[in-house]
């Protein structure tokens, strides 16, 4: 009996019965009691291997050790159960899947972690006062939950905001170019952008401290940290800006250009409005790729402990700053409010990302 | 309907920085000032900002990039003042005229992380200047049960492990590296000089070559088994090794007490010229730093701190210095906010020194800051110095274990001529040394010190464990037992001690005749699966 004799249910792993008659749609995986004993079993016999390989006859400890023993073990033993039970090619197929999903729960595993650590930390010391009160007053030894991070979110606002009014322009025209218009310098222009993405954040700070703060000694301020930024943002902006105006069907192009449009018509009326959330998108997530910067503006903004609201003339402070700062300074309460800093922040990012996912799927979807 | 919304989003994005220009021209531009350098002192300056903001309403700003940072960022221009454990560096002078204003002072303290074979954490290692020199300046692999090691830890002798004692070190220019070179240099000069020849060989910049190991040394084969950090908070952390790493290896690298102190690290008493081995506690820094006097440049003299004679100074200890501009162009108003500050700063603060992991300035260092202020063009008056800067004499008396013989002979008498003096108060042996100097308050100083027995941390200690250590070296001054006294500064009474019963169970090794049982497990765990198997299979083929 060749394997293409068989019923697909035998061949593909499915161990229910089932008529080769029934016309239904046969669900091919479906999960049973045994699935999960043969899984569970599986686990605990390679628990009780790794326990004594490690234990009593290995010269290993340790708990990473431990686990990768185990989690050997673990797909050894189920390879054998699965063939035994189900033939060899299901063992192969169900060791392929276990597999995969352990890869995946690891890295779902380890986002949960860092998120839920910052979470677990920084929430619990977050009171009104964050949002209200700044550094002014408070010291090492103050409590956790006095003082707050106004002057930094006030900060990030204004550097961000700085950021993205020299970046959104010119990172537009840069997309535009080179989707719209085209011609001997797209290939360069494309390249600068690639190479532009992939500059360290140090550098971008340490040239607009030499170009800027050394040279014209107006001193840190919250605007040099805006040009560094938008350094950081042109190439994120620019490249996602032109893959959105990029998926504007050409058939819209060419029906405006029939009507005898011109070029910069049918860029401005057609091309930019039909790509405006994608746009939008665009910008978020260069908002999001520079909100988090450290390294840059410790040399541009410098950092303070109270509220400056003139971005162009001392320093200033952001939410990076205030949450490297706050840990550097060693002691327990500190700390704890870098955390409190890291939450807020962590939540800003995360609130900026979901917009832009929402707005970008609804763009895609209605296309 | 999506559209209106990103539309209005994208205008609002554009909109709000605007808005906030706006805002900003109506406010006006308060330009605090800037100051930046060592992060040894950061913690405290940092206090002091919040507590001068709230009390006399100034502006300062502080950042921690480093000394050696500090002290450039000021000579362009871009810090109003710095903050430097160390004197200014060749390259860094400024061509206007400056002054040095002590601010703040702190021991350095070896720490250690280092378990006996049985696991147990070592906590008592008694270290000379000539075994940190060689720890610090020899190249080549080192062991923890170096026989130096153990012919100054004579208790420990059947306790410290057979690992490979790895060195911790500043691996970018460091004030904390400084004060420690020059320590060595001072206390271990034969074994300074080797290091200096095997240094010149990298061609060190000369005016850096205090500050740091060079790059070249870092990474030639010499340094095997060291490893260098890059701020004293990430060495802190590599000493503090746990897992395989700390099974393997032991730790040992020099900070800033206070990073000892939150890492719960223990700390190397340190053998003084009096014979006695000390912990960096605020008061032992306090008392060393007596000695302290100033150069011509106004710099710190450390050389008579290093030797003080004192029984209870601790002879790693320094003071960081707030570095300002004198010139006659320089701002006043800025000044102003600095010379108030540092007044509050060396008065006033220097209560909460303890507190925050450093050490009080004793007197002579306060009234140096005080003059120092008078002569900052715009400064305010600086205050007489009266009473100020005895803080220190309020801190506890830390014991001072293992001295030889003879100081202890010597301390025999002088011991109780204090206790009569305090009237049976328990204080230790040194405190009538240390209130000698202090000048008038002699009788309250002793006194202070015997009634609040605090730690360096301000928690009170155990008053067992205090009385035990006062008795050792106060009564009869004869020696604590080793390990009566762990090298951790926060309270540690807790901790187990080397023939403790618990301590000795654990030592024992695991047998390996658990075999069979392991052998039944695994049958056990594998029947159900397997029947299970043979089972389901019986039936497919049916």
């Amino acid at each position: 009996m060749s394997l293409l004799d068989r019923p697909p249910s035998v061949v593909l792993g499915a161990n229910h019965e089932s008529d080769p008659t029934d016309d239904a749609p046969r669900q091919l995986r479906r999960i049973e009691r045994e699935d999960i004993a043969e899984l569970l079993g599986s686990a605990v016999a390679a628990l009780a291997i790794q326990w004594l390989l490690l234990a009593r006859l290995l010269p290993m400890e340790g708990a990473p050790a431990a686990v990768l023993i185990w989690y050997i073990s673990f797909l050894v033993i189920y390879r054998f159960v699965a063939a035994q039970h189900h033939g060899k090619l299901a063992g192969k197929d169900r060791l392929a899947t276990v597999v995969l999903w352990s890869f995946g729960l690891i890295v779902i595993g380890a986002l949960l972690l860092i998120i839920g650590y910052i979470v677990v930390r920084g929430a619990g010391n977050l009171r009104l006062n964050f949002f209200t009160d700044t550094l002014k007053t408070t010291g090492p030894l103050a409590p956790a939950t006095e003082g707050g991070g106004l002057h930094s979110i006030v900060g990030t606002a204004m550097q961000v905001g700085i950021g993205l009014v020299i970046a959104v322009p010119l990172a537009l025209i840069t997309a535009v170019y080179l989707s719209e218009v085209g011609g001997r310098l797209e290939r360069p222009v494309r390249f600068v952008i690639d190479a532009m993405s992939g500059i360290p954040s140090i550098v971008a700070g340490l040239f607009v401290f030499v170009v800027w703060i050394s040279a014209s000694k107006t001193g840190y301020s919250g605007f040099a940290a805006g040009l560094a930024l938008s350094i950081l943002m042109l190439p994120t902006i620019a490249r996602t800006s032109m893959e959105m105006l990029r998926l504007v069907a050409d058939g819209y192009r060419e029906a405006a250009l029939a009507l005898g449009a011109p070029r910069w018509r049918v860029t401005w009326n057609i091309v930019i409005p039909t790509a405006r959330s994608g746009l939008v998108t665009a910008l978020i997530l260069g908002v999001a790729r520079a909100v988090g910067e450290t390294a840059p503006l410790l040399l541009t903004a410098f950092g303070a402990s109270v509220l400056n609201t003139n971005p162009f003339s001392g320093a200033q402070d952001d939410l990076p700053l205030f949450i490297y700062k706050q840990v550097r300074l060693f002691k327990d309460a500190p700390v704890d409010r870098a955390f409190t800093g890291a939450f807020v922040l962590l939540v800003f990012v995360l609130i900026a990302f979901v917009s832009a996912r929402l707005i970008g799927g609804r763009a895609r979807a209605r296309r | 309907m999506i559209q209106k919304i990103s539309r209005h989003l994208l205008v609002i994005v554009l909109l709000v920085p605007a808005l906030l220009f706006g805002a900003a021209t109506g406010a006006s531009a308060a330009s605090p000032v800037l100051g930046q350098g060592s992060s040894f002192a950061f913690i405290a300056i940092d206090q002091w900002r919040a507590d001068v903001a709230r009390k006399l309403g100034l502006d300062l700003n502080y950042s921690s990039t480093g000394s050696p940072a500090g002290q450039l960022a000021f000579k362009n221009g871009q810090a109003d003042f710095a903050s430097s454990d160390i004197p200014f560096l060749p390259a860094n002078v400024p061509s206007f005229s400056y002054s040095y204003l002590p601010i703040v002072a702190g021991g350095t303290a070896v720490m250690y992380n280092c378990s006996d074979d049985a696991g147990q954490p070592i906590t008592t290692m008694k270290l000379s200047a000539r075994l940190i020199a060689r720890m610090f300046m020899q190249p080549g692999l080192m062991y923890a049960n170096d026989p130096e090691i153990i012919a100054e830890n004579p208790s420990l002798a059947n306790r410290l492990p057979n690992k490979e004692l790895r060195r911790v070190a500043r691996s970018t220019p460091a004030g904390t590296t400084a004060v420690f070179f020059t320590y060595l240099a001072q206390s271990a000069p034969d074994l300074w000089a080797n290091f200096k020849k095997t240094e010149e060989v990298f061609s060190n910049p000369s005016g850096e070559f205090i500050t740091t190991y060079s790059n070249n040394f870092q990474n030639s084969p010499l340094t095997k088994g060291w490893e260098f950090k890059g701020g004293s908070d990430s060495l802190a952390d590599t000493v503090t090794a746990q897992g395989g790493q700390a099974r393997v290896n032991c730790f040992i690298g020099y900070a800033e007490a206070a990073y000892a102190v939150q890492k719960k690290l223990p700390v190397a008493y340190v053998k003084n010229t009096a014979g006695n081995y000390v912990l960096p506690t605020a008061r032992a820094v306090a008392v060393a730093l007596l000695a302290a006097t100033r150069s011509p440049d106004g710099t710190q003299n450390l050389s008579r701190v290093a030797d003080n004679p004192d029984p209870q100074a601790y002879p790693i200890s320094s003071y960081n210095y707030l570095i300002v501009n004198t010139s006659a162009q320089s701002d006043k108003g800025k000044n102003d906010t600095i010379g108030q500050y540092t007044i509050y700063s060396i008065t006033e603060g220097q209560r909460l020194s303890a507190d925050l992991g450093y050490s009080p300035l004793p007197p002579n260092l306060v009234q140096q800051g005080l003059d120092a202020v008078g002569t900052v063009p715009g400064a305010p008056v600086p205050p007489p110095l009266g009473e100020w800067g005895k803080y220190y004499l309020q801190l506890g008396v830390q014991a001072a274990v293992g001295a030889d013989k003879a100081t202890a002979a010597a301390k025999k008498s002088a011991a109780a001529k204090a206790a009569a003096a305090a009237g049976g108060s328990g204080t230790a042996a040194g405190t009538k040394n240390g209130s000698k100097k202090s000048g008038p308050t002699a009788g309250g100083g002793s006194a202070g010190a015997g009634g609040s027995a605090t730690a360096a941390d301000g928690t009170p200690i155990d008053p067992a464990a205090a009385a035990a250590d006062g008795s050792s070296t106060a009564a009869d001054g004869s020696l604590a037992p080793d390990g009566s006294t762990s090298g951790q500064i926060t309270n540690s009474s807790n901790q187990l001690q080397p023939d403790d019963p618990q301590l000795v169970a654990i030592a024992q090794p695991a047998p390996i005749s658990r075999l069979p049982f392991g052998l039944a497990m695994l049958v056990l765990v594998f029947v159900p699966p397997a029947v299970l198997a043979f089972s389901r299979r019986k039936k497919a083929t049916t």
